[in-house]
């Protein structure tokens, strides 16, 4: 939506007033109601779907495949298609590096190691299913689809089941391919239970004057100052801490002070959020189950 | 030949399905109420497709060269978009955005639903239509054309009848009805559309070889499942339609 002058200047008035009036009375620390399923596409290993009130949607697969390599920038892969986008905008591009970076700085090569020479490749493929009619000619850029996507690889990830391997894992002196059992019902989690690696999540936070906002939405998108990109893994702000676009209007420096408040907003939030997403990553559902 | 049977002497095929016998077909309509006019979810067995449907409306929405000079003074302009993600397939393959084998499907979609949409009501307006494959195991254009139908009814777009597609495939003489991957990679196959309870075909499309006179038993075979597809449709339409007025009152 485009704003006038009088809706821009009230929107940036209430949200840079001390108690952070936001358009839609949410607390300057809280998410839009979310919806997620897993386990839904027969032909990924892992596949969530993710999507906000607003009608952006993120459906995320995960694919694996083996491969004779250890370099984690081989071994891990993203793709971010949006619909109605040129696969090489620069949106898309940006996006698929930011959470390509994001889990090769934090990424276990342990849960990829297959044997000692094999490891899985992942390609991790996410589609966005529609963009708002009105972004060609508004001011907001997407760039806050990067906490969408990355909850969604997430939740991806964490549903990611891998067939049973039969081989042994110890090839190092013999040439052996690797084998696997054909028993889907006894296959095992990419991301074992037990393990205490996480995925790491992204998180967009808007400034405005001193205050600091998650999870901006679109019409508060248009009056924001400036935007971060923080990471969070296992209760830890990790890299990226990167600042982003997220309007193409009234740019301007932030200070130290709001970056360290946007951080402690995020460690606060960031638990809470995990724990969300891992109750859904293991409820039960059904592949033949309609997710829709 | 593959060295899979296919289709054992005792009439079961690899799924377990008799010649005559669809896959399980679940429809879901509304299913994107915020971002479409109409939205339509179907599944036939293993494939799973969403059709999302924006109109009818006056100019494209998301080309800015759409103008009002490109509109057809008789009949809506439908542009219809077919999305392969990669991770459609069992193999991972990347598919190019102007894949040529697509975009002939969706000429066929296109001429299809010309004919089937009540077109005198919407000149001089834009019809457009999304399909995103999110899992395919064959029947890609069936798929879409029953999802393509259900989004257009839900987005209240007249229609003259409901178009239910449905491929058939051909093993040594007998007709294989609603055929998966494994099937398709071997067999050659038809894909026919049916126009409601009738048997007017508004959509025929044949990539492979077919002996001439095995055609009628496949379009006859193809012409029921079409009507069991449409009811199964139907069904769907009236649960949700009763459901939305319930609403309102």
């Amino acid at each position: 939506m485009v704003l006038s002058p009088a809706e821009r200047s009230y929107i940036y008035d209430s949200l840079k007033s001390p108690d952070v009036a936001r358009t839609d009375s949410r607390k300057y620390n809280q998410f839009r109601p979310l919806k997620a399923t897993c386990y839904f596409l027969p032909n990924s290993n892992g596949s969530s779907r993710i999507f906000k009130a607003d009608s952006l949607e993120c459906i995320t697969s995960v694919k694996a495949n083996v491969i004779k390599t250890k370099d984690l920038s081989q071994l891990i892969n993203v793709e971010v298609d949006i619909q109605g986008q040129r696969d090489d905008s620069p949106l898309c591009q940006d996006l698929s590096t930011f959470l390509t970076k994001s889990l090769i700085d934090s990424f276990d090569v342990k849960t990829l190691q297959l044997t000692d020479k094999f490891y899985y490749q992942l390609f991790i493929d996410i589609v966005i299913l529609s963009i708002p009619a009105d972004f060609q000619n508004s001011s907001y850029t997407l760039y806050s689809l990067i906490s969408l996507t990355s909850m969604g690889t997430y939740l991806a990830l964490k549903t990611t089941r891998l067939p049973l391997l039969t081989s042994s894992t110890n090839d190092k002196e013999i040439e052996e391919e690797p084998s696997f059992s054909d028993d889907w019902e006894s296959s095992t989690y990419l991301i074992s239970k037990e393990s205490n690696f996480k995925p790491t999540l992204l998180f967009i936070v808007g400034v405005v004057g001193n205050n600091v906002i998650i999870d901006p939405s679109m019409e508060e998108e248009e009056v924001l100052e400036h935007g971060f990109c923080i990471g969070f893994n296992n209760n830890k702000i990790v890299p990226p801490v990167q600042s982003v676009m997220l309007s193409t209007v009234d740019g301007k420096a932030f200070s130290q002070s709001t970056l360290f408040k946007a951080m402690d907003m995020v460690k606060e939030i960031g638990a809470p959020v995990v724990e969300a997403l891992d109750a859904i990553a293991d409820q039960e559902f059904d592949e033949f189950d309609s997710a829709f | 030949m593959s060295r899979l049977e296919l289709y054992s002497p005792e009439g079961i095929r690899i799924d377990g399905r008799r010649f005559n016998e669809l896959r399980q077909f679940t429809s879901q309509l509304n299913t994107h109420p915020n971002v479409s006019d109409g939205s339509s979810y179907v599944q036939q067995g293993n494939s799973k497709v969403i059709c999302l449907v924006q109109g009818p409306m006056e100019s494209l929405s998301n080309t800015n060269a759409g103008g009002a000079s490109k509109l057809d003074h008789n009949g809506p302009i439908l542009s219809i978009n077919i999305n392969y993600p990669p991770f459609a397939n069992n193999v991972r393959k990347k598919r190019m955005r102007n894949d040529r084998r697509l975009q002939e499907l969706c000429v066929v979609l296109k001429r299809c639903f010309l004919k089937t949409i009540v077109s005198k009501n919407y000149a001089r307006t834009v019809i457009e239509v999304n399909i995103t494959v999110l899992s395919m195991d064959g029947g890609l254009l069936a798929c879409c054309c029953n999802a393509i139908t259900l989004a257009l009814i839900d987005a209240g777009i007249a229609l003259y009848d409901y178009v239910s597609a449905i491929s058939i495939g051909l093993y040594n003489q007998i007709p294989l009805l609603d055929m998966n991957t494994l099937e398709e990679n071997d067999l050659s196959f038809i894909t026919i559309g049916v126009v409601g309870d009738s048997d007017k075909l508004n959509l025929v499309l044949c990539e492979d070889k077919l002996p001439l006179d095995n055609l009628e038993a496949l379009i006859s075979l193809g012409i029921e499942g079409c009507h069991r597809i449409k009811q199964l449709m139907d069904e769907q339409v009236r649960l949700v339609g009763t459901d939305l007025l319930s609403k309102k009152q």
